[in-house]
């Protein structure tokens, strides 16, 4: 009986509701569930005193392929791979012949094949960036506040750190 | 020192323009002093918003060093300073908005309250609003599209290590299929400083000889109640709602009859308005 009278009522509500035009909208699930874990993904743990791990990190977290830190003379700080002699010296040597032409050059990008790779000094050490698009100043600027942050952080005398 | 706040939502059209005037103006009438910033560098309309849409000094001219910041402040409604960006396109070209911050670091300690109206996106003059900016309010209607860019807006300023403080869900009209704010909550992990309902006195507020912001206009209707929620919220104090002057039916009926006695106000001189108040 309670049966046949709930099929009644939802046929009511179903016919009061084609006829009255009445708001038949939910709650988009499916994309509350996409959303649901979407943060997560975005969560970069750099707490670490490992400075490749840190490194490694910090590419995902600023959508770059790698980071190398050398001295403004090419020896290699550190670096993602652990191996970036050859692109120390090269980045320190051309950034260095850049500023000789241009001394108010603040950084130096290079579009090469599908990516881009940027030369940006800041105290006293060169960022070498590769990345797959070209990286304003800001982000270049957050993501070097953040790499010597953890240099003076973890490592005391960071510059003697070998990648 | 005072707080900067860039207001934020990745999707253009859900109110983040409207959101910061009502905000500082809420604000600004707790007697806090705050400066409401156009950040919206290229589409920039929140001097429309206030009517002070012939300001001679702007933004742009500060962020092309041909201007001091001191110089393009304006007096606005309700005791908030204003200052706003040019709306010429040329000039929009040459800005170096990078130099945002260390204008934003001039200022700061003038203000208690900076907020900053930025653009939809996450392009170069957003990032340089986030990067100048400490603490970032999201703005987001209830719906899964306007939700999926906050994300991405919030990711961002996490990314440039700004710290996002909260969210203001605009539009709202209790709809079944509307996201809800405990939803909202959940998703972005931060608390929801307001749920301001859909108000057609908003809309309106644009349709005037003067525009002029609705917590100036009518500060009772519930989006402008919503919104001074959220700006004590935000500046930790108690919640004292100004509802405006309220009128009964007959108050209104007879009021252009009363109004022919009453003492007429001293006439505002016009140029020293609300554009040329520095």
């Amino acid at each position: 009986m309670i049966k046949l009278l709930n099929d009644v009522k939802n046929f009511f509500r179903a016919v009061a509701a084609k006829v009255l035009d009445l708001d038949d909208t939910v709650k988009p699930e499916q994309h509350l569930k996409l959303f649901e874990d979407y943060l997560d993904k975005f969560e970069f743990d750099t707490n670490t005193k490992d400075v490749r791990k840190f490194l490694s990190v910090l590419t995902k977290k600023h959508l770059v392929d790698d980071i190398v830190i050398s001295t403004m003379t090419g020896s290699s700080i550190a670096s993602v791979n652990g191996n970036a002699v050859s692109t120390a010296i090269s980045g320190a040597a051309l950034f260095n012949y850049v500023q000789s032409e241009h001394p108010k050059s603040e950084s130096v990008l290079i579009k090469n094949g599908r990516g881009w790779s940027i030369l940006f000094p800041q105290n006293d050490k060169l960022f070498i960036v590769k990345a797959s698009s070209e990286l304003s100043m800001i982000e270049l600027r957050a993501l070097t506040k953040e790499i010597n942050g953890f240099l003076t952080k973890s490592v005391p005398g960071s510059m003697g750190v070998k990648g | 020192m005072g707080r900067v706040i860039a207001i934020l939502s990745g999707k253009g059209g859900v109110g983040k323009t409207t959101i910061t005037a009502e905000l500082g103006i809420a604000l600004a009438k707790r007697d806090l002093n705050v400066c409401l910033i156009d950040a919206d560098i290229a589409m920039a309309n929140l001097s429309l918003l206030l009517n002070m849409q012939n300001s001679p000094i702007t933004l742009h001219d500060v962020l092309l060093g041909e201007a001091n910041i001191q110089d393009a402040i304006y007096d606005g409604p309700a005791g908030v300073k204003f200052i706003p960006s040019g709306l010429s396109l040329e000039n929009y070209r040459r800005v170096d908005s990078e130099r945002l911050q260390s204008v934003i670091d001039s200022i700061r300690n003038q203000f208690d309250f900076i907020l900053l109206d930025c653009a939809a996106g996450i392009e170069k003059n957003v990032l340089a609003a986030i990067a100048a900016s400490d603490e970032v309010i999201l703005v987001t209607m209830p719906t899964s599209p306007s939700i999926a860019d906050v994300l991405k807006a919030k990711i961002t300023a996490q990314r440039l290590g700004s710290k996002t403080i909260g969210v203001i869900m605009n539009f709202v009209r209790k709809e079944n299929g509307e996201i809800k704010k405990d939803d909202v909550m959940k998703m972005l992990e931060l608390p929801v400083f307001a749920t301001v309902p859909f108000d057609d006195e908003i809309r309106k507020s644009f349709m005037q000889e003067k525009v002029m912001p609705v917590m100036i206009r009518k500060p009772g209707t519930p989006a402008a109640i919503e919104i001074q929620r959220a700006a004590a919220k935000l500046a930790g104090l108690s919640i004292q709602i100004d509802e405006g002057e309220k009128k009964g039916f007959f108050a209104k009926l007879f009021s252009p009859f009363t109004n022919l006695f009453k003492k007429k106000p001293k006439k505002i001189d016009e140029s020293k308005g609300s554009m040329g108040g520095k």
